[in-house]
Order: structure tokens, then C-alpha cells, then sequence
């Protein structure tokens, strides 16, 4: 009775990070749709610096993102372990790769907020469409590794389904959902990934309706828990 | 069961697919051999076609994905035989792949600075490529500097398998060797500039030792009767 009562704490405590991670991605979307233009250098260039408050709060968030979905992965470790440990950490290593990747966007960034916050400074010295075009191409490097990474953002999902499916946490048309919803979302961020860099021509999208897998987990982590439908995991 | 068997035989299809994926990378415009950088030549060769470059980039990253998934394989396989070595070794190539894959950040900016396209006009043709140019350095010097820990798994790794008695000694005493091969590679590459034929020697060898032991676990697979033996008292 008292591992079930922890298991419960411990999915809680995951999908309170699931939210988290939905609220601050959220925020950190409409921030990049707001401020940046891609192929607009002045018009990205000045929208930042006329908001640099704004901009620093977007690159906090995305740093609270890779930080909570490792913390993520890391519950949820605790919580499949004895589902399977070869692979929940299988699991946690691709989030650890991958939250790593996302801080490394991060720091493109910064360095576009860097040359903003020094045109005056010492990239004087540079043309202020030179400048533009620099902040551009920090913006541009940190979106392209942002889809890079759509590889790994997928990935994860993979044995996240797996062992949702395997545990008997859940109800049992729940955890058939929950997981094909998941796999369908690791597909979709792979397949973006082959389109965004192979086939550059090709505007669908395939990741704007793959939410289903985290709404899911939200959801039943957070709100319902873990309810232990067979005991023969144990 | 077979599933010794089993994992020894994904350890070899990902360890498989790590080369292939990394001679389409390298044959198409990476830059992974030993010779000193040629920067102008190189970036000729990327950028005369774009669209091998996106296939060298997408090839390399899953280049990396599959070396550290068939790393995964591997402590699952010899996890049983000794806990603490599995997972460092498993670790130093997480570590090592994510330094890889970082390091491929830099070499998304190439693409910018040297297209066709009107943002980074503002520069003269030749400070695109001297900026070009840093970009490379740091993407090749990045990679070398993850060969390092790619390097130092070899020895937990060697060890193990030397230890298993379900591989034979032989390749574990290669996979030994090899580390000491490609880290001598590492030194040359950042201590002794010109002495290229070193290296070349040291490369061979270490495809002579890690191509045996992927082909090996891919078609003998491992010694069950014995594997089994190992695994039940643990």
C-alpha cells in the first residue's frame, strides 16, 4: 500500500512537471512568433532590441524547458524503473542528450542578445545592417539545431510508450491510448525532422498535432495518478 | 531464452549502422580524417552541393544516435558481468556524443553564410568565409574534442568484454588497443601537428578492432550457455 501511495506521488510530481514544461513552451512559442522574422534580419534585429526584457524572458523559459523535461524524464525513471530499468534508462539518456541540446540553443541566443546589447559597444565598429544580419544568423543556427533536435524530442517518446503500455499503471484502454498517441507523437517529430532537412520544400507539418501524447500524460499523471490495475507488475 | 543473443545482435545492427551512417557522412562533405584542415577546399566541397551537405548532416547526426544506441545495447549486455564499468562506459559515450552532436551546431551556420540567399550580403564574399571558416574550425575541433571520451569508453568497454567470457578475450584485448590507438590519434590531432602518418595507423587499427567486434556480435552473436551461466547468479 505504501509503494502505490508513492507511485502516486511520483506520477504527480511528473506530470506537475509535464506542466510546466506545456505552460513555459507555450510562452516561449508566442514570444519567438512575436519577436522574430526569419529572413527579416532588420525587422528581427529591432523588434528584439525594442523588447529585450521580453527576449531574456524567452531564453529563461526555454532554459526552464530543457530543465524540466530532464527533470521529467528523471520522475519518470523513478516511477517505470521496476517496469523495466534497461529501458527507462534508455529513456533518461536520450532526454539527457536532448535537454542538453536545448540549452545549446539557448546560447545562440544569448549570443544574438550579446551583440544587441553591444552594438554601441564594441561591434561599433560594424555597419548596422552587418549587425542585423548577425543576430539573424544566431537566430537562424539556434532554430536550425531546434529542429535537429526534433530527433530526440521523439525519440524519448518511444520507450516513454513502451513503458506505459508494459506498466499496469494505468487502465487498460487508457494506456492503449496514451501510448499510440505517444508513438504517433515520436513519429511525427522524426518525420519533421527527415522533412525540415531533407525535403525543405515541404511545408506540412506533421508536430502541431502530436500533442495528443503529453495532453494525455498531463493529464492523467497529474489529475489521475497511478491506479495500479494489476498487481502482477509488482 | 535467447535474449542474450537478442541484444547482442541490436548491439551489432546499431553498431553497423553507425558506420554506414558515418562513411555516407564523410563521403559526402564532412570532414573526419586526419588530415590537417584545409578550410577553403573543404568548404568548396560542402557547399557545391546542398543538398549532399543536409545528407552528410543528417547522416552524421544519426551517426552519433545509433553509436550511443548500440552503447545502450552494450550495457544491457554486460551489465551482468560488471554493474560499474557497464555504465561508465556507457556514460563516457553519452558524455562523448553529446559533446558530437554539439559540436554540429557550429556547422549549421555554414549553410548561411555561404547560400545564395540576401541576409548575409551585407558582408564581402571573403569575411563570409573567414566567419565560415571559424565555424568549421570549431565544428572539427569540437568533434575531436568528443573523440576523447568516445576514446576513454573503449577501455571500461575493452575490459569488459575481456572479462565476459561470452566474447571472445581476443576482441576485448582489440577494443584495449584501440583505445589506446585512437587516443594517441587525439594527442597527435592537438600536440603534434604533422605527424599525420600516426594517426593513419592508429585509425586503421581502431577500424580493424571495432569493425571485428561489431561483425562479430552481429553474425556469432554470443555464447548463450555461458552468458546464462553468468546472468543467474547475479
Amino acid at each position: 500500500m505504501i509503494r502505490i501511495d508513492s507511485d502516486n506521488k511520483t506520477a504527480r510530481l511528473a506530470g506537475f512537471f509535464y506542466l510546466l514544461l506545456a505552460i513555459t513552451g507555450t510562452f516561449n512559442f508566442f514570444v519567438k512568433e512575436k519577436l522574430f522574422e526569419y529572413a527579416n534580419p532588420e525587422a528581427t534585429a529591432n523588434k528584439i532590441s525594442a523588447s529585450l526584457s521580453l527576449f531574456t524572458l524567452s531564453i529563461v523559459s526555454e532554459q526552464i524547458m530543457a530543465t524540466v523535461w530532464i527533470l521529467i524524464a528523471i520522475t519518470l525513471y523513478a516511477l517505470f524503473k521496476k517496469v523495466s530499468k534497461n529501458i527507462s534508462f534508455l529513456m533518461v539518456s536520450l532526454v539527457l542528450v536532448g535537454g542538453a541540446l536545448v540549452y545549446l540553443t539557448v546560447a545562440s541566443q544569448i549570443a544574438a542578445l550579446v551583440i544587441v546589447k553591444n552594438t554601441t559597444g564594441y561591434f561599433a565598429s560594424f555597419d548596422t545592417t552587418q549587425i542585423h544580419a548577425l543576430v539573424m544568423l544566431c537566430i537562424d543556427v539556434a532554430r536550425e539545431l531546434a529542429y535537429a533536435n526534433y530527433i530526440f524530442m521523439g525519440i524519448w517518446m518511444f520507450p516513454f510508450a513502451y513503458l506505459v503500455m508494459k506498466s499496469g499503471f494505468f487502465p487498460k484502454t487508457v494506456s492503449k491510448i496514451w501510448g499510440v498517441l505517444l508513438i504517433f507523437g515520436g513519429l511525427a517529430y522524426i518525420i519533421d525532422f527527415f522533412t525540415y532537412f531533407l525535403f525543405p520544400g515541404v511545408f506540412f507539418h506533421l508536430t502541431p498535432f502530436a500533442f495528443g501524447g503529453d495532453m494525455f500524460s498531463i493529464l492523467w499523471l497529474l489529475i489521475m495518478g497511478v491506479s495500479h490495475q494489476k498487481t502482477d507488475s509488482a | 531464452m535467447n535474449s542474450n543473443k537478442k541484444t547482442a545482435r541490436i548491439a551489432g545492427i546499431l553498431y553497423l549502422a553507425h558506420f554506414l551512417t558515418f562513411f555516407l557522412a564523410d563521403n559526402g562533405v564532412h570532414y573526419t580524417g586526419v588530415e590537417p584542415l584545409d578550410p577553403q577546399a573543404l568548404l568548396q566541397s560542402m557547399m557545391s552541393s546542398e543538398i549532399w551537405f543536409d545528407i552528410g548532416f543528417v547522416s552524421f547526426l544519426f551517426t552519433g544516435i545509433t553509436f550511443f544506441l548500440s552503447a545502450w545495447a552494450l550495457y544491457v549486455l554486460l551489465k551482468p558481468v560488471n554493474k560499474e564499468l557497464a555504465l561508465l562506459f556507457m556514460l563516457l559515450n553519452l558524455g562523448g556524443i553529446s559533446v558530437w552532436l554539439a559540436s554540429m551546431n557550429a556547422e549549421l551556420a555554414i549553410p548561411f553564410l555561404l547560400s545564395s540567399s540576401d541576409v548575409m550580403k551585407v558582408f564581402q564574399a571573403d569575411q563570409l568565409e573567414a566567419i565560415a571558416v571559424v565555424f568549421l574550425s570549431i565544428f572539427k575541433n569540437g568533434y575531436m574534442i568528443s573523440q576523447i571520451l568516445l576514446n576513454l569508453w573503449l577501455f571500461p568497454l575493452g575490459y569488459v568484454v575481456y572479462k565476459s567470457g561470452f566474447i571472445p578475450r581476443i576482441l576485448g584485448i582489440l577494443l584495449l588497443i584501440d583505445g589506446v590507438a585512437m587516443l594517441t590519434w587525439s594527442i597527435q590531432y592537438f600536440l603534434f601537428p604533422g605527424y599525420e602518418i600516426i594517426s593513419e595507423i592508429c585509425l586503421g587499427l581502431g577500424f580493424l578492432a571495432e569493425g571485428s567486434f561489431c561483425l562479430w556480435l552481429l553474425i556469432k552473436g554470443v555464447n548463450d550457455e555461458h552468458a546464462q551461466s553468468i546472468r543467474k547468479p547475479a
